[in-house]
């Protein structure tokens, strides 16, 4: 990635990152993370929760859907929002390694919304998703947004957030 | 968060392999009390075997307990929890079932030896003991730093490794080797101070560990 930019990431804040395969998305999304550290410039961060949904969703295999939600609302001491696990159909009776990619996708971000991040990070977020999915997926992350979370989605679909982010980058 | 982890990576056929490697190690050593008919000469034996099998054994069942600490699923926990957070849980969780495991074993073997001489044998080999756990110590905390997911399949080599050095350790009676890596098996570690020294090495192994689990690019 060799595009130098400033970026000031508040709450509300709705960063939609696009581009072509290989511009450097995900590394972007991994120096925000500090999974990986620029060659130059910097990237400063406050300690705060960050919710990230990885571009290829990544479960622990071997444990029930409902058992591995119940860890999560435990550790993350926040419940899974019933109305995602329903809009989405979450199969909750199934082993994790029994799901199709789209339904893996459904739980990754299901979990990703647990327990009140302050800054959620969707790597594409659509990927597996029937358009059904897609839709409900964007007007939810409009919702939360209303309510004061802040986002940083990097997408090969710009047009479902198109007049909602508040900052783009093109790389 | 422990909770979380013993849940996520030591699913039920995990941990059916971990108690099938316990067993491995505890019934291991069975077969060579027969060889003995005087008891005190079986005792001194089997006690003796019992800490060579674990010195064997058990650098196998650390790396099984601490190889799935760099799953990819763990990543979304780092961005949530801070690695910092996360390296400690992980780290506390592979200590706790390496203790669990090291524990069930050693009670099994020195229970089968009381049952059998109808002797008391615990406190003449605890110390050995405590020199074997110290070392799964240090070699789990070297495993957590060294194991990385995308090349874990030559993981098996730590252990091996370790093997190998135990026994060029044994033979090669030098304190400054030693002092480089406390190894339990070494004769120095029979010394007073040796199983405080693999202790505040294990923490310093720990403490690097940790700077690189926090600094490192994933």
């Amino acid at each position: 990635m060799n595009k130098r930019f400033d970026l000031d990431i508040d709450q509300k804040d709705f960063v939609l990152v696009s581009g072509d395969n290989g511009t450097g998305k995900t590394t972007f999304i991994q120096l925000v993370l500090g999974y990986t550290r620029p060659d130059v410039g910097s990237v400063e961060m406050k300690k705060i929760k960050i919710g990230f949904l990885p571009e290829k969703a990544m479960l622990p295999m071997f444990i029930q859907v409902s058992d591995y939600l119940k860890t999560m609302a435990r550790i993350k001491k926040g419940k899974a929002d019933d109305f995602l696990i329903h809009a989405l159909q979450v199969p909750m009776l199934h082993g994790i390694h029994e799901l199709s990619k789209g339904n893996l996708q459904k739980l990754a971000i299901v979990s990703t919304f647990m327990g009140n991040p302050e800054l959620v990070i969707l790597d594409e977020p659509f990927s597996g998703l029937d358009q059904e999915s897609q839709v409900i997926l964007s007007d939810y992350i409009k919702m939360k947004q209303k309510e004061g979370m802040s986002f940083i989605i990097s997408t090969h679909r710009p047009e479902y957030f198109q007049g909602f982010a508040n900052k783009t980058i093109d790389l | 968060m422990i909770y979380a982890l013993i849940m996520f990576q030591f699913h039920p056929r995990k941990i059916v392999i971990l108690h099938l490697i316990m067993l491995v190690i505890i019934i291991s050593i069975i077969p060579m009390m027969f060889n003995y008919g005087n008891e005190d000469f079986m005792r001194i034996e089997y006690s003796r075997l019992s800490i060579e099998t674990s010195f064997l054994l058990i650098p196998f069942l650390t790396l099984f307990i601490t190889m799935d600490h760099n799953t990819p699923y763990l990543r979304p926990f780092d961005a949530y929890f801070g690695r910092s957070k996360m390296f400690f849980s992980k780290w506390l969780t592979s200590v706790l079932m390496y203790t669990y495991a090291f524990l069930i074993i050693i009670v099994i073997q020195e229970s089968i030896l009381t049952l059998w001489t109808h002797e008391n044998v615990y406190n003449v080999i605890v110390s050995s003991y405590l020199r074997g756990h110290a070392d799964g110590l240090i070699l789990l905390t070297l495993c957590q730093m060294i194991i990385k997911d995308r090349h874990k399949t030559i993981s098996l080599l730590i252990p091996v490794i370790w093997i190998v050095l135990s026994m060029v350790f044994d033979d090669i009676r030098s304190p400054i080797l030693y002092y480089l890596l406390p190894i339990g098996k070494s004769v120095f570690s029979t010394y007073q101070l040796a199983y405080p020294y693999q202790l505040c090495y294990s923490v310093l192994v720990m403490i690097l560990a940790h700077q690189k689990s926090v600094w490192e690019t994933i």
